[in-house]
């Protein structure tokens, strides 16, 4: 054919049930496979289905500590995902994402407690109704978890039925790995049963799931619509440019603020002369600046170490057994002094040596030390059951 | 009656505690009571107590400041955008400053001025301390200072 170009193939198309060989396939190849693209909408359903499956019976077990009832804890451990839900850029990361469903829980407890605290004046106590089939979570179990402080309540829930370790649930709740400690050495101490049952709990998180996902059409979600899928580059050419001019101009911020006020009788530094120093402590429980030096503990370690704020040497003096970790310090006049949480012992120390002047014995767990003039005042705890103030007052 | 109140604010001007629910803090060193009722109940996160002024920083973003003497709130004030939602982890009250720690920042702001005035960022300060030496963070394995004497 004059003019055109013809190309002749002898070939013979496989039959669709036939592989390359001719041999028959277990199922039909299909030779267009049509994709579409995922939506930013069911890209951030995947992912919240993602986090809430996985996470979903954590959840209901931390909330169901919380709150103290089954139907509580199922429709916060739902109203929290669905407030993740309106916050899709934790989405991205299930650890944040579950520690923020966590935090609002214990939000919800709190709030809770409120309540039911103005309720009670109005109402004889009447127990919830249980459900045969679910965990025999007794009323004392609830009773004594629903009379823990919010903060107690989530660190031990966390440490003993989710079994997060200390650092995790710090992390979680956004507190040091000292404040668990004491938290939740606080809230066994109040504690008279065991809380077992709570880790043998029974549910189910598809069920859940679908109860949810039918609320996502009517909840708001910020950026609905934006999210992009997870291939898509961080940040483009113009987010790059973007960047940068905001690094620059916070740190032009930075350091024109730092000259700017008058009042402080401090004078802020700029930030790259500021003095840094490097210690060996972790997990910083006190820290308290005497003009001795700077003074800090861990609670992990019974030891104070003192950094010469100056040169940035330190020293560090045992002070007693490593499980006895120092949960206060302050200075009085120019004396140190630091409390052990659970001897309640209590020095007064030189603060440029650590040499002891005096020591007493507070006899009983204290949490806090403050310094009024030449008084030193400091609270103790759980020394009886009854809510009671609890003040020490020692002479200067 | 109070109920049971086993946080100790740290102060230079009285000795004040918090109740276990933190919903207020209260004076218990002197005949004149001062109660102040958190306008943010519950979300007390850290306080800082200077010589006129007692800050307390949420976890929902911003920074309340009431008068030490009347428990009135005198200001609110925001830590930014990008941290409506951060858990602080110390505060310290310095004359008319106020800083607040929250992870990888530690932010200052002016009383006076009502506004946040600087941000240092890439700290993680687990405390801060006002003293002698100027104002002091300690990090984990390290000791910062914020601002010199």
């Amino acid at each position: 054919m004059p003019g055109s170009l013809c190309i002749s193939a002898k070939w013979q198309m496989p039959s669709l049930s036939e592989g390359r060989d001719g041999q028959p396939l277990e199922e039909p190849i299909s030779l267009f496979r049509v994709t579409r693209p995922v939506t930013a909408q069911e890209h951030g359903r995947q992912a919240l289905a993602s986090v809430f499956l996985a996470s979903y019976g954590d959840c209901l077990r931390f909330a169901l500590g919380m709150l103290g009832d089954r139907l509580a804890g199922e429709e916060a451990v739902q109203d929290a995902f669905l407030r993740l839900w309106a916050r899709p850029p934790l989405l991205n990361d299930p650890l944040a994402a579950k520690a923020y469903v966590f935090r609002t829980i214990v939000n919800m407890g709190r709030s809770r407690q409120r309540r039911d605290a103005h309720r009670r004046v109005l109402e004889p106590a009447v127990p919830d109704q249980l459900d045969d089939n679910d965990v025999a979570l007794s009323i004392d179990i609830r009773a004594a978890l629903q009379a823990l402080p919010a903060r107690r309540r989530a660190c031990v829930l966390m440490r003993y039925v989710l079994d997060y370790t200390e650092r995790e649930t710090a992390d979680a709740l956004r507190i040091s790995i000292g404040t668990v400690k004491s938290q939740t050495h606080k809230a066994l101490r109040q504690l008279r049963e065991p809380l077992t049952p709570l880790a043998h709990l029974t549910y189910d998180a598809d069920a859940a799931w679908r109860s949810l996902h039918a609320r996502l059409d009517t909840a708001p979600q910020s950026q609905r619509g934006s999210r992009r899928p997870v291939s898509r580059p961080l940040l483009s050419a113009s987010g790059v440019v973007a960047v940068v001019i905001a690094i620059v101009i916070s740190a032009i911020v930075i350091v024109v603020g730092h000259g700017k006020h008058g009042a402080n009788p401090h004078t802020v530094t700029p930030a790259g002369s500021l003095r840094s120093f490097s210690t060996n402590i972790h997990d910083v429980t006190t820290f308290t600046d005497t003009a001795g030096g700077l003074w800090l503990s861990s609670w992990d370690d019974a030891t104070l170490t003192r950094v010469d704020a100056q040169t940035g040497a330190s020293t560090s003096l045992r002070v007693g057994q490593p499980t006895s970790g120092i949960i206060a310090a302050t200075t009085v006049d120019g004396v140190l002094f630091d409390v052990r949480f659970d001897t309640g012992q209590l020095e007064a120390r030189n603060s440029t040596s650590g040499a002891v002047i005096r020591s007493t014995n507070l006899e009983a767990e204290t949490n806090t030390l403050t310094a009024r003039g030449s008084q030193l005042w400091a609270t103790a705890c759980c020394r009886s059951s009854t809510p009671s103030q609890t003040v020490e007052r020692a002479s200067g | 009656m109070l109920p049971e109140f086993d946080a100790l604010a740290d102060s230079r001007a009285g000795v004040w505690l918090m109740n276990d629910d933190s919903t207020q803090l209260q004076r218990v060193d002197s005949q004149h009571v001062v109660v102040i009722d958190f306008a943010q109940p519950g979300n007390a996160g850290e306080i800082a107590i200077g010589t006129a002024v007692v800050v307390v920083a949420n976890g929902l973003g911003q920074l309340d400041v009431y008068n030490a003497t009347t428990g009135v709130a005198e200001s609110q004030l925001k830590y930014g955008v990008n941290f409506s939602d951060v858990t602080p982890t110390a505060a310290a009250v310095d004359g008319d400053t106020v800083y607040v720690a929250i992870p990888g920042h530690v932010l200052e702001f002016s009383i006076a001025k009502k506004a946040k005035i600087a941000d240092v960022t890439g700290l993680n300060v687990q405390r801060l301390s006002v003293g002698p030496h100027g104002v002091w963070g300690a990090t984990d394995g390290s000791v910062v200072q914020i601002a010199t004497s």
